[in-house]
């Protein structure tokens, strides 16, 4: 009787998975946070290239832990902070979210404008030091490209964006541009 | 006795005409089929039509891009007891909008139960995880109503958007929206697919 407990404990013990270790937990950094500089109900005025205007929400900004995806039983995983925020419009039909990741796990920014995903590592020198768009000054200011991109379809393609204002110009395939209004 | 034999009789007559009656069954229609058949198909997109620009009221521009199309016409899908087989056909198209989180699919079938199988459908997704949503609604050619009974649908003989006339639209009003985003009103032309919409806010897209 015994000897069948003991397998039967055993076989229990053997299929049980191993508990998941985390082997690196990455903060990010107050500089890094600065990245994203919005604050929930905010409301930001653009302008198309036409003239006409429109403000974008920010409807969420957080904080959150994250850990990375494990594809097996027992697999072991990072953790990282990551801070998002999330800004609607109305018409347009803005949806869009900007997410920034530890240096040591991920060096990029992203923004996802409704289905389009643009990219940026800024852990280097900003692409232009000083730009003046529509006779505004911006400083360190960061070029986002769209890299999957059918240049014959209208979609975002370019972002401007600095840790001041955030997103400065969305640039679209067919030139025209939603430029922040000051 | 003799009352009782031709009453006998009488049931006896009653219940073979009953079942044979109850037997029978109707021939398909074959011209009328083929009539609906011709008009279904009038209402496919000719393949010329690739992605176009679409320009709202704000001349804000994004491109209705057509994802897919699809035809399909099996024959003999259906068979009467008069000798009779007859096909089916359905054809798809599918559209994104490059910009607005949209997805439309317009169904266009034909078969051979005409208050049922003559019809163009369109559904609408929103694919924008945040808030997603689909609806869908139907014209019935043959019974010219909206089986769901979720918009109005009108069919115009002609409509002039951005100086091009379209011959044969359809106009579909939902009846209920989700949200200020919400498609509301839904044009669909014939060979042209689709042409205009308008969502709950108010704000129109057409073809440019």
């Amino acid at each position: 009787m015994n000897k069948y407990l003991t397998i039967l404990i055993l076989l229990i013990t053997s299929s049980c998975c191993k508990d998941s270790i985390e082997i690196a937990r990455y903060y990010l950094t107050e500089n890094e946070k600065e990245f994203i500089p919005y604050t929930e109900n905010q409301k930001i005025k653009y302008k198309y290239s036409n003239g006409f205007d429109f403000y974008m929400n920010v409807i969420d900004v957080k904080t959150e832990f994250k850990r990375t995806k494990t594809e097996h039983c027992g697999e072991n995983y990072v953790s990282f902070e990551s801070k998002t925020a999330y800004l609607q419009s109305d018409i347009p039909d803005f949806n869009i979210s900007i997410s920034i990741k530890p240096k040591e796990y991920c060096t990029d920014i992203g923004i996802m404008i409704n289905n389009s995903y643009l990219q940026k590592d800024v852990s280097v020198k900003a692409d232009f030091d000083t730009l003046i768009i529509d006779n505004n000054k911006y400083f360190n200011v960061y070029q986002f490209e769209n890299h999957i991109i059918d240049t014959t379809i209208i979609n975002p393609y370019k972002v401007l964006y600095n840790k001041t204002d955030g997103i400065i110009q969305i640039i679209m395939t067919d030139d025209e541009k939603f430029t922040i209004s000051k | 006795m003799m009352k009782s034999l031709q009453l006998a009789n009488r049931v006896l007559i009653i219940i073979s005409v009953f079942f044979l009656s109850s037997c029978e069954k109707e021939c398909l229609e074959i011209q009328k089929l083929d009539e609906y058949m011709k008009v279904v198909k009038e209402w496919t997109v000719l393949d010329t039509i690739g992605n176009q620009i679409i320009i709202d009221n704000n001349g804000i521009k994004q491109t209705l891009v057509v994802t897919s199309r699809d035809s399909f016409s099996p024959d003999n899908t259906a068979e009467d007891d008069c000798g009779n087989t007859y096909g089916s056909f359905l054809y798809s198209i599918q559209y994104n909008t490059s910009l607005s989180p949209l997805n439309f699919m317009i169904d266009i079938n034909g078969g051979s139960i005409l208050e049922e199988e003559f019809y163009l459908k369109i559904f609408i997704i929103n694919t924008n995880n945040a808030s997603e949503w689909h609806k869908s609604t139907t014209y019935n050619f043959y019974t010219k109503k909206n089986p769901e009974n979720n918009a109005n649908v009108t069919y115009f003989d002609k409509i002039d958007i951005s100086n091009k006339t379209y011959q044969g639209v359809l106009k579909f009003v939902f009846n209920n929206t989700f949200s200020k985003s919400d498609v509301k009103e839904i044009y669909y032309a014939k060979k042209y697919g689709v042409i205009k919409f308008k969502k709950a806010n108010g704000n129109t897209f057409e073809i440019e």
